[in-house]
């Protein structure tokens, strides 16, 4: 049926109709409207809505911007008692609704709308029976627990099973019944649209009896109004919740007092709950078994690396053992002389020859025998021309031995000087610190003191000044002591050094200082004696082949230097090219 | 306490041996007491160095560890060398020879490797180090020192040669010169912070 629609108030209208039968508003310009189509557009609408748009509280929203629910909540039921939509005029302050100043319109309204259900549009009829659940709920009659309400009924049907019978075969489902008696027709379109049927609606109304009454008009108001929470979230907040009360459950949890404000610890049962069992995945399984292989074969036994030297370099290292070891034995067994010219002995080594050529007749002298077993030939090929010197002038020797083997050493040395058999020898034994041995000897230990358990070198001590010290050391260190010691307790006596080639250079300077006589040291040395002696001994060829052997090693050090070392980085192409 | 007495005793020994440089005829006894005392405390660390040697060898061949068989040979020799010891003084020929011939080569073929050893690392230095300024200084340094050493090198008296080779042969011993003065005043430092207790080798901080 096409009517016109008021613009202003929207009322419906006759078509032909000039003006508004309720607010006398033309209607020039208004298209007729079928309101059968629209009717069907609306119910489309409902059937179309996302379900995101099919939210209750969006209803209900759109039903607060119409004004009608906040009417309700502010009006109470007398606004509820006589609403339709065309009563809008009722609520203007000017109208009295005893009934005088209401027009015949507005009469003939009411009087249709009592008698005749649809006067009003569908529409109209939605919202004023949402209107009437929602003022029922908020008014706390007997239906504000909707669940409690269907529960009385349920046992009011028990009580009186006549009465229930009589209701015949409509009343089985009883939920059924209700709904579709009291229900409004928005709520079952609602319904229809969530995919739910009255029985589970039914059900779950029921089973939300837990809920304290709450209805769900009540419950969609809540919802819209923040109080309560749609179930998706809560069902996420309990399954949150329960996660992390099961991470707390083993640690103590602060829990801050709503009223107080203070934090206090919640004791928690700290045993180990019972029945727990590890479970262990497959990839951690394979791990734990890789790193306890792993510490196994930490200790497993495993035969030694096997230096694999290429064929080419093992070649070159026996062909340059062989070419040094053939001139050192070339030089050692020519018996050819570099033959040496010029002043070549040095003040440190005329020293010693002038200082024996000055001992007193019946002289006293020291010697000290500080090298190890190794230095032997080097040092007995120096010491012994010295020491043959010393067989015309001196009448006592005192030995005394810093190493382990120098006892054995001394006297090695000693019997193959000529003449020693005439010389009173006095061992004075091992001591086994070349710093003890020199304080001792040096500070004249010959006192009241000395004990019957005292070293032999303590107790044999030189019973007179000595006229010379000689101190056979491989070390620098070991003549260092003996010069320092020497120094500062026994500087009369002169003190003199034959030691090894490696401890010249370090001596020198104590000679050019005056703390030491002389010095003789290394193979140079004892041939410049020899030289300035006008004596042939073996030591001219030891020395040539000593000076072949370090011309070859300062020959391999050149090739090496130019042929052998590669940076470290390029190891690659390293190695005897 | 026991820390308190090891600082006296440390501090005590260190300052009679100090004074008795200066008052030696007044310290001498005190002198020769402390002297024997630590010849004989040497002498124990001796023993008991010796003790420990033997029993590591008798434990690895009653284990049969890796090399145990040298362990018998060590054992062997030292019960030999011991009981040929006690029968047989210092200044017998055949135990004196019987050490000696034994020792002798074994140490002089042990300074031969080190000759080869320090030949090598020559080359190593200039793996490792490459070709700069401090490298080939000290080889060059090296290298020199070794033939002015062998005095092939010869010039007659007062010529320029003669005073360029005096020149290398000093240059060692200035650089020895250094290092003597810097052991001298090293040592001097040590031994006045341990007689101050600034420092104490003996306690077990």
């Amino acid at each position: 049926m096409a009517v016109l629609i008021c613009p202003e108030c929207g009322a419906e209208n006759a078509p032909g109709d000039e003006s508004c039968w309720a607010c006398k508003t033309s209607l020039e310009g208004v298209d007729a409207v079928d309101v059968s189509q629209q009717e069907d557009r609306v119910e489309d609408g409902l059937d179309f809505v996302t379900p995101s748009d099919d939210d209750l509280p969006a209803l209900l929203n759109a039903l607060k911007a119409d004004g009608d629910i906040a009417d309700i909540s502010e009006g109470g039921e007398e606004k509820m008692a006589g609403d339709s939509p065309g009563s809008e005029s009722e609520k203007r302050p000017d109208v009295d609704e005893s009934g005088d100043d209401i027009p015949e319109w507005l009469r003939r309204i009411r009087q249709r709308a009592q008698e005749e259900k649809d006067s009003v549009g569908e529409i109209t009829q939605k919202i004023s029976a949402a209107q009437d659940s929602l003022a029922e709920d908020r008014s706390g009659s007997h239906h504000e627990n909707y669940a409690a309400w269907l529960e009385s009924l349920r046992i009011e049907a028990q009580q009186n099973p006549e009465k229930a019978d009589m209701e015949g075969n409509e009343s089985k489902d009883e939920d059924v019944t209700f709904s579709d008696k009291k229900e409004p027709e928005w709520l079952r379109k609602i319904r229809r649209e969530e995919g739910k049927t009255s029985d589970e609606l039914g059900s779950e109304v029921l089973s939300s009896e837990d809920l304290k009454g709450d209805s769900l008009l009540q419950w969609l108001v809540d919802i819209e109004t923040g109080k309560a929470k749609p179930e998706s979230l809560l069902e996420a907040e309990e399954i949150e919740s329960e996660s992390i009360d099961m991470e707390m459950e083993n640690k103590p949890r602060l829990i801050e007092g709503q009223d107080s404000g203070v934090t206090r610890e919640i004791p928690v049962d700290k045993e180990a709950p019972q029945g727990y069992r590890l479970e262990v995945s497959r990839e951690e399984q394979l791990q734990a078994d890789q790193l306890s292989a792993t510490i196994v074969d930490e200790t497993a036994a495993r035969p030694a690396r096997e230096t694999k030297i290429r064929r080419g370099k093992w070649i070159f290292r026996v062909g340059v053992a062989v070419v040094l070891i053939f001139i050192l034995s070339l030089s050692l067994f020519s018996k050819f002389e570099f033959d040496l010219t010029g002043d070549f002995v040095k003040p440190q080594q005329t020293a010693i020859i002038a200082w024996i050529e000055q001992l007193p007749q019946q002289a006293s002298i020291l010697i000290v025998f500080d090298y190890h077993a190794g230095f032997e030939y080097e040092m007995s090929l120096k010491a012994e021309p010295i020491l043959q010197e010393l067989m015309d002038s001196v009448s006592e020797i005192f030995v005394l031995s810093t190493t382990e083997t120098g006892v054995l050493l001394s006297q090695d040395l000693l019997d193959g000087i000529n003449g020693i058999e005439g010389i009173k020898l006095t061992h004075m034994g091992f001591i086994p610190a070349s710093n003890y041995a020199a304080f001792s000897l040096l500070a004249d230990a010959n006192s009241v003191w000395q004990l019957a358990y005292a070293p032999e070198a303590v107790e044999t001590l030189p019973q007179r000044d000595l006229d010379g010290v000689i101190v056979l050391s491989d070390t620098f260190e070991g003549s260092r002591i003996w010069i320092e010691q020497h120094q500062s307790r026994f500087n009369q006596v002169p003190l003199n050094l034959i030691v090894s080639a490696q401890a010249g250079p370090m001596l020198l300077p104590y000679y050019e200082s005056g703390q030491v006589n002389s010095i003789i040291s290394g193979w140079t040395d004892t041939r410049m004696i020899e030289k300035g002696r006008n004596e042939e001994k073996p030591i001219a060829f030891i020395w040539q082949a000593y000076r072949a052997g370090v011309l070859m090693m300062i020959i391999l050090i050149v090739l090496g230097l130019l042929f052998v070392s590669n940076p470290i980085g390029d190891e690659n192409t390293g190695g005897a090219r | 306490m026991k820390k308190t007495l090891s600082i006296i005793f440390a501090v005590s020994t260190g300052v009679i041996v100090l004074a008795g440089y200066f008052f030696k005829d007044q310290l001498n006894p005190i002198l020769v007491i402390i002297i024997d005392w630590g010849v004989l405390l040497l002498a124990v660390l001796g023993l008991i160095g010796l003790a420990y040697l033997l029993k590591s060898h008798v434990l690895k061949l009653f284990h049969r560890e890796k090399g145990a068989f040298f362990s018998i040979i060590v054992l062997i020799s030292f019960f030999i060398i011991f009981i040929t010891g006690l029968a047989a003084s210092m200044q017998n020929p055949f135990f004196r020879q019987l050490i000696l011939n034994v020792q002798i080569p074994v140490e002089a073929s042990l300074m031969g490797i080190l000759a080869v050893t320090l030949l090598l690392s020559s080359f190593r230095l200039i793996r490792i180090r490459g070709w700069n300024l401090m490298s080939i200084g000290f080889l060059v340094s090296v290298i020199l020192s070794l033939l002015l050493n062998l005095d092939y090198f010869q010039s007659d008296p007062g010529t320029l040669g003669r005073e360029l080779i005096a020149f290398w042969r000093s240059l060692p011993f200035v650089g020895a010169r250094g290092i003597l003065l810097g052991m001298a005043l090293g040592g001097l430092v040590i031994g006045l912070r341990i007689l101050l207790t600034l420092d104490r080798p003996y306690s077990e901080e």
